[in-house]
């Protein structure tokens, strides 16, 4: 840039200089705010990460959001069980009815599908519950028919009260 | 039904993982199909399964699991013909006590961070307990922790 200036009539040549000598350290103010903010934003990205660690292990020792906590839904769902679980009311009223049937079955058996024509759930819910009482050790599996057999029983997965459910259903 | 080379397709049964059918569920088909003394054919347990031994052939997965349970010490096997049969270990693992209502409540009541120190409570407590139990726990873990 070539600074040397031309005297004139008008004084234009120190406006023009003037006016440089404005942007210049208008420049320079901004060149400072510049790094000012990205030193900040450094610092805010460092302080969110240091506050998503403090929120999980808050959420880790209580589940529930502490007031005004900015923890996400998804977060606190990782700390939730995910697998879909049937209400205690709902699979209690399945399991009377599996003892129900089992009870009339010469073995001791019985069909998910057969359980769902008295208790009429969707399948969705009764497979969660199915799947809920054998893990929770009540149903266990008894044998894949892969056709009817000549008593009447059909095709299909044939579920039994495991030992212990029916000690637990005897009286007492 | 038949596959391109003339032969029949094989009708396989469930889902041999652990994650398909649970340890003690194969222990109780085990001790289903027990003869007055508890023995059974791996070909009967296939057959239970849903599988169909003529069509699956050599390529099923329940002589393997049945004998990985012989070796956790769940079951035995006959030396002479071949055939399964539940130990007593097996049936303390078939007869396994349901938790009290009490403790079912006290675990549903756990923080995250409690479960954790509860896990290592169990799994500590297990090392002192016999190998057939820590087996059976550590692949109950594995059940449970993989669905």
């Amino acid at each position: 840039m070539n600074n040397e200036v031309t005297p004139s009539a008008n004084g234009s040549s120190s406006v023009m200089a003037g006016r440089e000598g404005l942007l210049a350290s208008m420049r320079e103010q901004k060149n400072v705010l510049d790094e000012r903010r990205r030193e900040l934003m450094v610092e805010v990205h460092a302080i969110d990460e240091d506050l998503k660690a403090y929120n999980k292990a808050i959420a880790a020792l209580d589940p529930q959001p502490a007031e005004g906590s900015k923890v996400s839904k998804a977060a606190l769902d990782k700390v939730r069980p995910t697998a879909s679980k049937v209400g205690p009311e709902r699979l209690a009223e399945i399991t009377e009815v599996i003892r129900d049937l089992a009870s009339k079955d010469p073995d001791g058996e019985i069909r998910q599908v057969d359980v769902t024509h008295v208790t009429g759930y969707s399948s969705a819910v009764m497979s969660a519950a199915f799947n809920q009482l054998r893990d929770e050790n009540v149903l266990r599996i008894a044998r894949v028919a892969r056709s009817a057999t000549d008593d009447g029983k059909g095709k299909g997965t044939w579920f039994r009260l495991t030992r212990p459910a029916l000690r637990d259903g005897q009286p007492q | 039904m038949a596959n391109r080379n003339g032969r029949a397709a094989p009708v396989r049964g469930l889902d041999l993982t652990i994650w398909g059918i649970s340890d003690p569920e194969l222990l109780g088909i085990v001790d289903d199909l027990g003869d007055e003394n508890g023995w059974t054919h791996s070909y009967d347990v296939r057959v239970q399964l849903g599988e169909d031994p003529e069509t699956v052939r050599g390529r099923s997965g329940v002589g393997q699991r049945l004998a990985w349970m012989r070796r956790y010490g769940w079951l035995e096997r006959s030396d002479e013909d071949g055939r399964w049969r539940v130990t007593p270990m097996g049936h303390a693992i078939l007869d396994q006590p349901n938790l009290t209502k009490a403790v079912e409540n006290a675990l549903a009541k756990l923080n995250p961070a409690q479960r954790v120190q509860l896990t290592r409570e169990l799994a500590e407590a297990s090392g002192q307990g016999p190998l057939e139990v820590r087996t059976a726990l550590r692949r109950q873990w594995q059940r449970s922790f993989g669905k």
